[in-house]
């Protein structure tokens, strides 16, 4: 650490490098820390969650309960342990309530007023964070949606994905291609008008939004590679339904994952399978995986709910760095704060653990220890005392 | 509501790139650096090199490369392309070019050749038939090298000739070579190595294991030579040894690498022409250096011919006080590794003793401007002569006291005496004509240049013109007053004859101007007041000519001087001293600047057409006279009531020592200490601990704070702690002395990543981040919820682009020097990666706005260079709300001079919106610049004074 502060300060390395150093030695240190609690609330499983990128401070999540609860991530306690509040809920007591499962909930990128929810009450709601009511609601089969501006993509029960504007409330465009129920959509950070789909098809889709006519291209697991694969198999992107979907932050990459136990990473321009073996990630959810990945790390992770822990990959290494453990029962949903390379899961024990990187603090605990016993022992005070010695030199 | 204004006192002085070639026209051979955000281009002469332009740019600049467009390579210079740095950088930028194609590689790069790795360096090849570009890349099996053709028809890369899977594991360079070799370098850390496809071959010399090489450059165009230099500052020489076959093909035989000697620590190299090569270093100074074909005894081959000052990195600084004037001065901590350094910055202008004689009761000194036959005079002589002519002016006393004006000019001189005008031959000090006032009164003050003698008895003022052999009275004229003080400087190019007088008058106070020689009134200037002018002067400035009047309180009045109707305008005000003012003239590096000598001497000059007042760190001068001579070249006389002195005027001190750091051992790393109420602060890892001292003066901790993630830097005020996270922003704590406890007060939740934080007052926090930007913070003590007071808003953001490493509040500049303060308060200075020394003021409201106001109007009538808009330069990483201020355009507005002013800003045509600035407002704002400008002189101010 000091060498890179070091660097920073002399100029020898770009500032960035300390950054990403920094944020690769949080993530890789992630572990469940007793200063940080969330809030329960949700009294069943919790299948999504969202993180707000405007402040990075509010946490959206959504309960198998139809319950929506947004959480204050900051630490106003003005000490290092602390509980994120729920501070605000739609319960069962709103009207507006979902009446079953919420699948999706996602803040409006631009401005923490507005939120989106969809559930398998086949309604998708656009939501005031203010008031906590509904400002516009669309009938649809059971969605999972990825909002984008102010377009929305939705995909249901139905193969077509229907995108739907947020302004009027209406569905503008349509887009067929699929032939199974759709698992995830996502728009991709780096072009705002391409669009990947799974279904249950077993295949991914790209779209390009602009365009009246089908998708750009569908994912090839074989890379075109006809002898590999049946007929039938011909343009599959897993062997089992495809149920998450994950851009890489700079857009270039798509991670996606299938009931096959694989986690594929595709080049998104060009749609080729980059072969990056994750080995067996076992998946057997039905519904919608939401999985993440790092930011500003170097090289990125991918973080993905595999039973009750999550396994923390490296994004082109494939390797298998850790497994999180901590829930007590299948996790469902994960969201990575990038500010501070924070992990949020969610799962069915009805819990959001947060998972926070250590400190660097070696001799810090003795010391706490040590004035919690009225710091009589001051005169070998642990600062003194040992034989580290920093690289300073 | 704080704002606060943030100006550059040092622009960037470290080295990022440079190129050579032939950019202003085809005959010119260029030197372009490139510092920072600033590009300067130099022609490259005999004499060393010439400095022509400075441009800044609203980007930093990653790369730079020369190319010459095809389509005007017949007449057009080579023009320049700048690739600009965003401030988040994913990938290292590349650039670079062969032909009219140029390749800028990024992330696009990465794309178009699906590669999940790290591209290290790219060139193109030398000798394909395609374009070939020829990089090394990073994946997780190692390195490999290899080559992709440009298909210019489908804008795409195809598969190219060769290329070399797992070279070296540090291979971090790749040099293009050109015909009749072709193929390409490697350089890593251990060894270099050849590639042509058919070709390979590697040395690995034991020299180059030392360091890392990191810079090279091409001495040949035939490419069998190149330089190369490394992380210690040593140079080499690549050779490349040719063996011709039979078939008449010419081959590479062999590799070999030769130690040429050491220099600064390079950043870049460039081979100027006739053995001489420019080392751009961004962690030393950088240097002009000589290669020589023999070796010294030292075994070096290399010659330092020039230095140019970097203050960058600067680590650490702080303002000290030493010589007590209630001025202060910079001391950095400069450089890194061998070229770390303590260097000594001083506002003004630092003068050098290089001798002094004791001479109680120094009326005056002497002009000694030597003709050239002269100007050999050894030391001693000129010395004597000083004191010869001083002594003899103190013995003269008793009888005639002299006016000490003494012209010399082919070997004879003018001596004015009180009572008469003496001409006499220089060698046998001869008499050869004399001038008495006909009653014989004696005479109260006089001036004369090389030709022409004006000297007042009382109210009646004598031309005399000073012809050979012979003084000639041409008139004379009766004033209203009494004359006080004159001056005939020649301005323009009168050559040496001037054909205005100004005059001080008594009683009236006022400044005058006549025509010579028929002494008609051109132009009067009442002064105002009761102190009478003591001296005035009249001199060029960068074209521009001014009137300056000192009084005896130590005011000094300037005006713009029109010489060919005597007219004087913009009419300004300065306080230089409490005591009589004596004006003088003296050049240096061929720029006119004014010596002020009085109990705070001062030295005036021209910066951008606004003229600057710097200090001199001497006491007291009584009177100064420039001496040019073999011994003392380009030095001053400096004389006051006991002591002669002889100085020159000197550069940034600059003090050779190593830094080194204090170690003491902790648990953990101390990232920060400081003194806190008698007790230590300090900042290990996440926590903030507070030491207090035992009766035994042993260290006991008294409180801790740990909620951070690592606190890396502190400042204090009163019990108020400032904490600098890592990542995490700043924090506030409070000390509660009766608890013995820390309270966090408020806390900026943005995820800033800090580099430098800062107590700007009670209420406002000054930091700056990873990504190059400073922002304010503000405490609201005011706010109704204990969330709100927990906030910390950031209410100010300001993209500098330049890396801040220290704050330190001070300031260099005297106060109240101007005659009305600067609309503005307090002052912190701070300290960058790049040498840049710049400063932070705060500013009230009303000025913000106007200031803001004539910035967004500015950004429409400045054309930026590159078409670089102004308002990309400060988009923040972040998407963020908030009053930002950018005052950066102020000063090239400033730049532009008066009409330059006038024109753009008030042309309606240009500016259709534009404010009307009163001259009230220019005026202030000049003078808030002048802080600006006052301070650049510090760094040496190689433009500006030297």
């Amino acid at each position: 650490m000091l060498s890179f502060l070091y660097a920073r300060q002399s100029g020898l390395d770009d500032p960035v490098r300390l950054r990403r150093a920094e944020s690769t030695r949080r993530v890789l240190s992630l572990e469940l820390n007793h200063n940080r609690d969330v809030d329960r609330i949700h009294g069943n499983g919790i299948n999504t969650l969202d993180i707000e990128v405007i402040d990075g401070r509010y946490m959206l999540s959504g309960g198998s309960d139809g319950i929506i609860v947004i959480y204050d991530l900051e630490n106003n306690s003005k000490k290092p342990q602390y509980t994120c509040k729920a501070i605000c809920t739609v319960g069962r007591s709103s009207r507006h309530v979902h009446k079953f499962s919420v699948e999706t909930v996602q803040w409006y990128p631009h401005d923490t007023g507005m939120f989106v929810s969809s559930s398998s009450d086949k309604t998708m709601k656009v939501w005031d964070t203010e008031t906590l009511k509904v400002v516009s609601e669309l009938l649809c089969y059971s969605s999972h949606s990825a909002l984008l501006c102010s377009v929305l993509a939705v995909g249901t029960k139905d193969p077509k994905v229907q995108l739907c504007d947020l302004k009027s409330g209406s569905r503008i465009h349509i887009l067929q291609g699929h032939r199974g129920e759709i698992l995830s959509v996502r728009w991709s950070p780096r072009y705002d008008h391409i669009l990947a789909t799974a279904s249950t098809d077993i295949r991914v889709r790209i779209w390009d939004v602009r365009r009246a006519s089908g998708s750009l291209f569908t994912l090839d697991q074989h890379n075109g590679d006809k002898s590999k694969a049946s007929s039938e198999a011909v343009n599959t992107a897993h062997n089992g339904r495809v149920n998450g979907l994950c851009f890489t932050a700079d857009g270039l990459h798509l991670l996606t994952t299938g009931t096959d136990d694989r986690m594929r990473l595709w080049n998104s321009g060009t749609g080729e399978n980059t072969l990056v073996n994750y080995g067996k990630v076992v998946n057997e959810s039905c519904k919608g995986l939401k999985f993440t990945v790092s930011r500003g790390c170097s090289p990125e992770f991918v973080f993905v709910p595999c039973g009750s822990s999550v396994a923390v990959y490296g994004l082109h290494s494939g390797e298998l760095i850790t497994m999180l453990r901590g829930h007590y029962n299948n996790v469902d949903c994960c969201e990575f704060h990038p500010d501070y390379q924070e992990l949020y899961s969610g799962g069915k024990d009805c819990n959001i653990l947060a998972w926070v990187p250590v400190l660097r603090q070696p001799g810090i605990e003795d010391d706490e220890t040590n004035s919690k016993r009225g710091g009589t022992q001051a005169a070998i005070n642990p600062a003194f005392e040992d034989a580290w010695s920093s690289d300073v030199d | 509501m704080s704002y606060n204004y943030v100006v550059t006192a040092q622009k960037p002085t470290a080295v990022n790139a440079c190129v050579t070639g032939h950019f202003t026209s085809a005959e010119d051979l260029n030197l372009l650096i490139a510092k920072n955000t600033r590009l300067e281009i130099y022609v490259v002469t005999a004499e060393g090199l010439r400095p022509v332009k400075e441009v800044g740019l609203y980007g930093k600049i990653a790369v730079m490369e020369l190319f010459r467009p095809k389509v005007c390579v017949r007449t057009h210079p080579e023009e320049l392309s700048l690739k600009q740095a965003s401030s988040v950088r994913k990938y290292r930028l590349g650039l670079t070019r062969v032909g009219d194609l140029l390749l800028i590689t990024g992330a696009a790069l990465l794309t178009r050749c699906a590669l999940n790795s790290q591209v290290i360096d790219v060139q193109f090849l030398y000798g394909c038939q395609a374009p070939t570009v020829c990089f090394i890349y990073q994946d997780p099996q190692g390195r490999h090298v290899k080559t992709y053709e440009v298909s210019l028809r489908e804008k795409e890369f195809n598969k190219g000739p060769w290329k070399q899977e797992n070279v070296e594991a540090e291979a971090s360079m790749v040099i293009p070579v050109p015909e009749p070799f072709g193929g390409a370098i490697i350089i890593g850390q251990e060894s270099i190595t050849y590639h042509n496809g058919d070709k390979y071959l590697a040395i690995a010399p034991p020299t180059i294991k030392q360091s890392t090489i990191v810079c090279h450059n091409r001495v040949d165009p035939n490419g069998s030579r190149y330089l190369l230099g490394d992380m210690e500052g040593r140079l080499f020489m690549l050779l490349l040894e040719k063996e011709e076959l039979m078939d008449g093909a010419v081959v590479l035989k062999d590799l070999h690498v030769e130690l040429l000697g050491e220099t600064s620590i390079a950043e870049c190299l460039t081979y100027l022409d006739n053995g001489v090569v420019f080392v751009g270093s961004r962690l030393g100074d950088s240097q002009l250096v000589k290669l020589n074909v023999d070796s010294n005894d030292q075994g070096s081959y290399v010659a330092v011919m020039e230095t140019f000052t970097n203050l960058g990195p600067i680590v650490d600084m702080c303002v000290v006080d030493l010589e007590r004037q209630g001025q202060g001065q910079l001391v950095t901590c400069s450089g890194a590794f061998k070229e770390g350094s303590l260097r000594i910055i001083r506002n003004g202008i630092g003068i050098h003793e290089h001798a002094s004689i004791d001479l109680p009761g120094i009326k005056g000194a002497v002009k000694c401007s030597s003709s050239s036959s002269r100007s050999t005079a050894s030391v001693l002589e000129l010395s004597r002569l000083v004191k010869h002519t001083a002594v003899s002016f103190t013995t003269h006393t008793h009888t005639t006291e002299p006016y000490c004006t003494v012209v010399v000019f082919t070997c004879v001189c003018v001596q004015i005496t009180s009572v008469s005008v003496r001409l006499v031959t220089q060698d046998s000090k001869a008499l050869v004509s004399e001038w008495k006032e006909p009653q014989g009164k004696n005479i109260s003050v006089a001036s004369c240049n090389s030709t022409q003698v004006v000297l007042a008895v009382g109210r009646v003022l004598y031309y005399l013109q000073i012809l050979t052999g012979e003084l000639k009275q041409i008139s004379s004229t009766e004033m209203e007053h009494e004359v006080a003080c004159l001056d005939i400087t020649p301005l323009g190019e009168s050559a040496g004859e001037s054909s205005i007088c100004a005059v001080g008058l008594w009683t009236d106070i006022s400044a005058r101007l006549l025509k010579l020689p028929c002494f008609s009134p051109l132009h009067k200037e009442m002064l105002g007041g009761e102190i009478i002018p003591r001296s005035i002067l009249m001199t060029t400035f960068e074209g521009s000519h001014y009137l300056l009047c000192a009084l005896g309180d130590g005011a000094l009045f300037y005006f713009g001087l029109d010489i060919q109707t005597g007219v004087l305008s913009e009419r300004k005000k300065v306080t230089l001293g409490t005591q009589p003012t004596v004006l003088r003239t003296f050049r240096s590096l061929s720029t006119s600047n004014v010596f002020a000598c009085s109990d705070r001497p001062t030295v005036i000059y021209s910066s951008n057409h606004k003229l600057v007042f710097s200090n001199v760190n001497l006491k007291e001068v009584n009177y100064m006279c420039p001496l040019n001579s073999e011994g003392y070249p380009d030095s001053l006389a400096l004389a006051n009531n006991s002591t002669l002195t002889i100085g020159t005027i000197d550069e940034i001190q600059k003090l050779h020592i190593r830094t080194t750091v204090a170690e003491k051992e902790v648990k953990g790393a101390v990232y920060s200490m400081v003194e806190f109420n008698g007790k230590l602060l300090a900042s290990i890892n996440s926590t903030v601990r507070l030491y207090e001292w035992t009766a035994e003066k042993e260290l006991r901790t008294e409180c801790n704070h740990y909620n951070n993630i690592m606190a890396l830097y502190l400042k204090t005020k009163g019990d108020f702690i400032l904490v600098g996270d890592l990542m995490r922003s700043v924090l506030l704590l409070a000390y509660k002395p009766m608890e013995g406890s820390f309270e966090e007060i408020a806390r900026d939740f943005n995820p800033n990543w800090m580099s430098a934080v800062e107590i700007l007052d009670d209420d406002n926090f000054l930091g700056a981040e990873n990504a190059f930007n400073l922002f304010v913070c503000q405490k609201d003590s005011a706010a109704t919820t204990d969330e709100e007071r927990q906030h910390l808003q950031e209410v100010g953001l300001f993209h500098l682009g330049e890396f801040v490493n220290v704050f330190s509040h001070g300031s260099l500049v005297l106060q109240n020097l101007g005659e009305s303060s600067t609309p503005t308060q307090g002052s912190v200075l701070f300290g960058t990666v790049n040498g840049m020394i710049g400063l932070v003021t705060s500013l009230s409201e009303s000025w913000y706005s106007l200031l803001l106001d004539l910035q967004n109007r500015l950004n429409k009538v400045i054309k930026s260079v590159g078409k670089i808009e102004h308002s990309l330069y400060p988009s923040f990483s972040l998407m963020r709300s908030g009053s930002s201020l950018k005052i950066k355009l102020i000063h090239s507005f400033l730049t532009l001079g008066s009409e330059g002013r006038q024109s753009k800003l008030f042309f309606p045509s240009l500016a259709p919106h534009c404010v009307l600035l009163s001259s009230e407002h220019l005026y202030l704002l000049v003078s808030l610049s002048l802080k600006h400008y006052i301070c650049k002189s510090v760094g040496g101010a190689k433009p500006a004074v030297m």
